[in-house]
């Protein structure tokens, strides 16, 4: 317990495990559970989880599955996923080889026998002995028992725990500290909670996109809790040398199947948030903190290896509605000194005519028109009332003082390339008839303007005044410095002069469809659109089918795999043409946001392209080799999307913390306009910005840290908003609580959007290896503290074949390894081409954590049982998936077929000896055709329930995504499945360094011990 | 004699060009990170001055060998040297929109640079 110094207020009960000794006693538990295989030695454990009593909706088939199959992962069971608000059984943790240590599924279900050990049935069960509720704890020498009724989910860890052990019962904490009753303060105990090695109470079964918040935790933490908290720690035996468990047979190698990944029923608790520290803080949705705890000092950051720092999504879809509070006489309350608006962790005092900011303590007084008396506790009366005083996340109505102009009114220029190529490939017709289906969409009501501008080697712009009866077309040949005739007209009101841009974008398709000019002015257009709209600023999209090659910023064919290695390697990957940065910061300066829609089937120069909306808060859309009847749907889609989102015009956001922290670096589309301002011309709903935390030389005083984002914009309706997410979190001086608490999935996003910005200065190789050494620092680092013993269980017998993962942190291995995989980071000149490395950097610096996390780990969804419930509705409307397989090859069952969702397309990957009636049932089609290629799995095939929920979980994954996934269907053995091997993340691939999960953890251990 | 006191003079009015330019930068981004201007304000007005810097300094470089100043000369050869090839790598001039990741290392830069030209400086007055 040497570890733990408990702040008031903290709880380290949460995000926990508990451990024991590894070498288990004689007699770990076993709580009797149908279907579960007793232990003993086992090699390749098939855990309960496979065939599950009761046909558990997992997707498996009940029966062992072929042996071709090879090692299956473990597969939770279903039966969990009906538990009610518990996080299923977290089997996929990782667990001492051979030893399945899976939580048997359904152990909280009355069959289990809490509490009864079976020596000798499992001798070696490392897995979980749930206990019954409220039975009388085990005696756990040095673990006290914590003060609240143990509750449901309460169960105490049985003396001589196997190496690991569940996580510490989420009990309701009393509230410690400063924090007098907050809602949902002394929660009652959730049922379930903190079952499964991921401890994360409400979390582990939430559909993913929203991790449970809400559930109402208790924050304080509770000494002793505290004290009967063990350390959280895992342990993984490597290698054939590991010491074996009693009972256990030797056995050669590690077992992979066992190994921690994000998926199966358990995925989200690899990767989710930990539970808040208050109920008011934001969503994990809008801020997502890598850890949530604040190291207290620059000495005890450094050992915590991993980048520090926050995800945050301000407009994030999945936050839900943002409460607006109307500030009362027009003042918005804001510190005076640090100008931190008000938040409800503001502290009030002299009967609530003053109050002390959190962020930097200063005593501020209260506006007579905001004053309220304090009750016996120090709240304000009309606390409840007022959504800024009872939630972390608020948008107030800004008073004119937020103004330096009139709030703008949404303005879309479409720039649109009508060469040769892009009525070739179709997408002049896909790209006007979807703006034109969009018009009516388009935010902004009545006071919408838009303007088209098309060109090749010539600018055409179009005049679209309403009192004209059809559009006239002017023509500008001069490319070198273009100007702009009849600069009024050409920007118009769209609802005044709808009937001329129906009739405009009714025709262009029929004047270009012939076009035979090859070359594109890009560069031109885009300064003429510039012109066109430099005086109110709004979005510009840009279709641009092949590269730019009249006027300025003409593309030069400058990719060349050779300099790959080169200290010039890193040129690759940066805009060629100085004209890029330098148009993307004068748009920003006029708050113009580039949206580029890039077609190209040969080079295009992305890397060019691409600086236009990383600079300007856009986003790059990509589609090789665009063919209208194919990608046709993902273009609509995607571009309806864009334009009908909810969209911040002439945004600004800045980011505030606690004394001792300051924001050291930021990532994501925007320009900084000062040091820590960033000016976002646009900002939508997919829009995520991630910040690096660093500390000053100072000591982080105080238990609560704070971190508040603003941001400042104009929403489409004319309306100067200002939406302000706060958040409070934790100061730490033990390491410990920094593993404790951190966020698997937070962490490997801005790894990764780290490492993508990394790689615009450095080679792609030293960026691997930096990621790879972060890592490897972290678990030394945590070793040593294991060692050390700086909590209970730790420091015994540690083998040198046992690698420690941190509990919360066991999966970021793996998806460290999946980010040596994205297409961004992979390989070398050869192995992935330049546009679609540039293309997936640019989603990877801007997308949220979630869509991250399926671009480093894809979902593969089983889909071929019509066991479970999974493709259909819930009574919200919200489709079951299925419980996902690992991203491995030898995972699959080659009878079955799997959707594999990588974040930018889905794979229906069709196994081998998929029976015919599957194909007839999905496709429609008699028997496997020679051909995959051509099957579609849309539309719903009539009478074939398998078609229908494929299609339901095709839908719920598209649902709300930035771009829209097509389906490529893939049969096993055919050449083209080599296109799906990228994704599977756990499989040795054939680039360059390309390792397997079982390698890489090997190597990774190797270079733990190496020092 | 004449002409040795000549080049000195041409050298000193030089060196205090130099000075003044890399002076000038370094006002500029210290007004930048104290946010008393913005970025686009900031760059250009650094940009402004570069290419003159350091034509200044290649003139002053070739004029002192010209002139037989061995040492002297070869002393701001090296710089020259650096000059080219932050020239040749499009380094030299300020990144509107990375400037704020660039003003450590640039600072670090010109103060370099600022100590030694006061050095050279202070050779020029003494010779």
């Amino acid at each position: 317990m040497s570890g733990h110094q408990q702040q008031p207020g903290y709880n380290p009960a949460y995000g926990q495990q508990q451990t024991g000794a590894r070498p288990p006693g004689p007699g770990a538990f076993q709580p009797q559970q149908p279907g579960v295989r007793p232990g003993g030695p086992m090699t390749a454990p098939r855990p309960a989880g496979y065939g599950p009593p009761g046909g558990a909706p997992n997707g498996y088939p009940g029966g062992p599955p072929p042996a071709a199959a090879g090692p299956k992962p473990p597969q939770p069971a279903g039966p969990g996923m009906g538990m009610p608000s518990g996080p299923p059984a977290g089997p996929a943790a990782p667990q001492p080889m051979g030893a399945p240590g899976m939580r048997p599924p359904g152990a909280a279900m009355p069959g289990a026998m809490p509490g009864a050990p079976r020596p000798a049935a499992a001798p070696v069960r490392p897995g979980f002995a749930p206990q019954q509720p409220g039975m009388p704890p085990q005696q756990q020498p040095g673990m006290p028992r914590p003060m609240g009724p143990p509750g449901p989910g309460g169960m105490q860890p049985p003396p001589a725990r196997p190496s690991f052990a569940p996580a510490q019962p989420g009990g309701p904490r009393p509230a410690m500290g400063m924090r007098p009753a907050m809602p949902g303060l002394g929660a009652p105990p959730q049922p379930g909670m903190g079952m499964g090695p991921p401890q994360q109470p409400g979390m582990g079964m939430g559909p993913p996109q929203q991790p449970g918040m809400g559930m109402g935790m208790g924050m304080g933490y509770d000494q002793s809790s505290m004290q009967a908290t063990l350390d959280a720690f895992e342990t993984l035996s490597l290698g054939p040398s590991a010491p074996t468990m009693p009972g256990q047979a030797p056995d050669g190698g590690a077992n992979p199947a066992a190994f921690p990944r994000p998926a199966g029923p358990t995925a989200e608790a690899h990767v989710g948030p930990p539970e808040p520290y208050s109920p008011v803080n934001c969503k994990p949705e809008f801020v997502r903190m890598t850890s949530c705890a604040v190291p207290n000092s620059q000495a005890l950051k450094s050992r915590w290896h991993l980048p520090y720092g926050a995800v945050v999504h301000p407009m994030a879809q999945a936050g839900g509605v943002v409460p607006v509070a109307n500030p009362t006489g027009g003042t918005i309350i804001r510190c005076k000194r640090c100008r931190t608006y008000i938040n409800p962790f503001m502290s009030w005092m002299d009967g609530g005519r003053r109050y002390s900011c959190n962020v930097c303590q200063m005593v501020n007084e209260v506006p007579v028109e905001y004053f309220c008396s304090l009750d016996a506790n120090g709240r304000r009366l009309d606390h409840d009332e007022r959504p800024e005083l009872c939630g972390g996340s608020v948008e107030y109505v800004a008073p004119a003082e937020y103004m330096v102009r009139a709030p703008m009114p949404p303005t879309y220029v479409f720039v649109i390339d009508v060469s040769f190529a892009a009525a070739a490939c179709g997408m002049l017709g896909a790209a006007c008839s979807t703006i034109k289906a969009s018009l009516d969409s388009l935010p902004g009501d009545e006071r919408t303007q838009v303007a088209f501008i098309t060109f090749d080697n010539t600018l055409h712009f179009y005049n679209l005044k309403s009192s004209l009866s059809q559009p006239q077309m002017m023509v500008v040949a001069e490319v070198d410095d273009p100007f702009v005739p009849l600069p009024d007209d050409l920007l118009v009101n769209l609802r005044d002069s709808r009937a001329l841009v129906d009739a405009l974008l009714d025709s262009l398709p029929q004047s270009y469809g012939r076009a035979s000019q090859v070359e594109s002015a890009m560069g031109p257009a885009l300064q003429a659109a510039f012109l066109v709209m430099n005086h109110i600023g709004g979005k510009l999209l840009l279709f641009q089918a092949a590269a730019p090659s009249v006027g300025i910023g003409r593309i030069k064919a400058r990719d060349n795999p050779a300099l790959y290695g080169t200290d010039r390697e890193y040129s690759l990957r940066t805009p060629d043409d100085p004209f890029y940065k330098r148009f993307s910061a004068e748009a920003s300066r006029f708050q113009i946001c580039v949206d580029v829609f890039a077609f190209g089937s040969a080079y295009m120069d992305l890397p060019s392209l691409g600086a236009l909306p990383k600079y300007t808060g856009g986003q790059l859309y990509y589609y090789p080799g665009f063919a209208a009847e194919r990608d046709g749907p993902k273009l609509q889609a995607e571009l309806s999307r864009n334009l009908a989102r909810e969209t911040a015009w002439e945004a600004v956001m800045r980011i505030r913390c606690s004394k001792g922290l300051r924001i050291s670096a930021f990532f994501g589309h925007f320009f900084i306009r000062s040091t820590d301002l960033l000016a976002l011309p646009a900002c939508d709903v997919d829009k995520s910005f991630s910040v690096e935390i660093a500390h000053e030389e100072t000591l982080v005083t105080g238990q609560v840290a704070y971190l508040q984002a603003a941001l400042l914009y104009t929403n489409s309706c004319g309306e100067r908003r200002i939406r302000v997410h706060t958040l409070a979190l934790p100061v730490v001086s033990d390491l410990i609580d920094l593993y404790k608490q951190s966020d698997a999935g937070a962490t490997a996003a801005l790894m990764g959007k780290l490492s993508v910005e990394r790689s615009y200065s450095a080679k792609l190789d030293d960026v691997r290896t930096s990621l790879q050494q972060r890592l490897v620092a972290t678990l030394r680092e945590y070793r040593m503290l294991h060692m050390r013993g700086a909590g209970p269980g730790m420091g015994t017998n540690l083998s040198p074949n046992s690698l420690v993962l941190p509990e919360r942190l066991k999966g970021l291995p793996l998806l460290t390894l999946g980010l040596l995989k994205t297409a961004a980071l992979r390989g070398g000149g050869r192995d992935v081409n330049s546009d679609e490395r540039a293309a997936v950097g640019h989603q990877m610096v801007s997308c949220s954590v979630y869509d991250q996390l399926r671009l480093i780990y894809p979902s593969c969804y089983p889909v071929y049982e019509l066991a479970g419930d999974w493709g259909k509705e819930k009574s919200t409307g919200e489709v079951v998936l299925p419980s996902t397989a690992p991203a491995g090859l030898e995972y699959f069952n080659p009878a079955g077929a799997y959707i594999v969702d990588n974040g930018r397309m889905l794979i229906l990957w069709l196994g081998q000896a998929v029976p015919p009636s599957f194909y007839a049932q999905v496709f429609g089609v008699q028997g496997p055709p020679q051909d995959t290629a051509g099957l579609n799995p849309e539309p719903v095939r009539q009478g074939s329930e398998l078609s229908a929920r494929i299609n339901a979980v095709m839908r719920q994954l598209r649902d709300r995504r930035e771009l829209w996934q097509e389906c490529w269907t893939i049969r096993q053995g055919t050449p083209m499945e080599a296109h799906l091997m990228p994704f599977l993340v756990e499989d040795r691939q054939a680039t360059t360094g390309s390792m397997a999960y079982l390698d890489f953890m090997l190597q990774l251990q190797k270079l733990l011990m190496a020092k | 004699m004449p002409w040795e006191l000549l080049t000195w003079l041409l050298a000193f009015i030089l060196q205090s060009a130099l000075l003044g330019c890399c002076m000038y930068q370094l006002i500029q981004l210290s007004d930048l990170e104290c946010d008393f201007i913005n970025p686009h304000d900031a760059s250009r007005n650094i940009n402004s001055v570069v290419l003159p810097e350091y034509l200044c300094q290649a003139a002053l470089t070739i004029f002192m060998l010209l002139s037989g100043h061995w040492l002297y000369g070869g002393i701001h050869l090296l710089l020259l040297a650096y000059h080219v090839r932050q020239y040749l790598r499009r380094g030299h001039l300020a990144d509107v929109t990375e400037i704020f990741r660039q003003v450590a290392p640039r600072k670090r830069r010109e103060m370099f640079k600022l100590a030694f030209y006061l050095l050279t400086f202070v050779l020029a007055i003494y010779k």
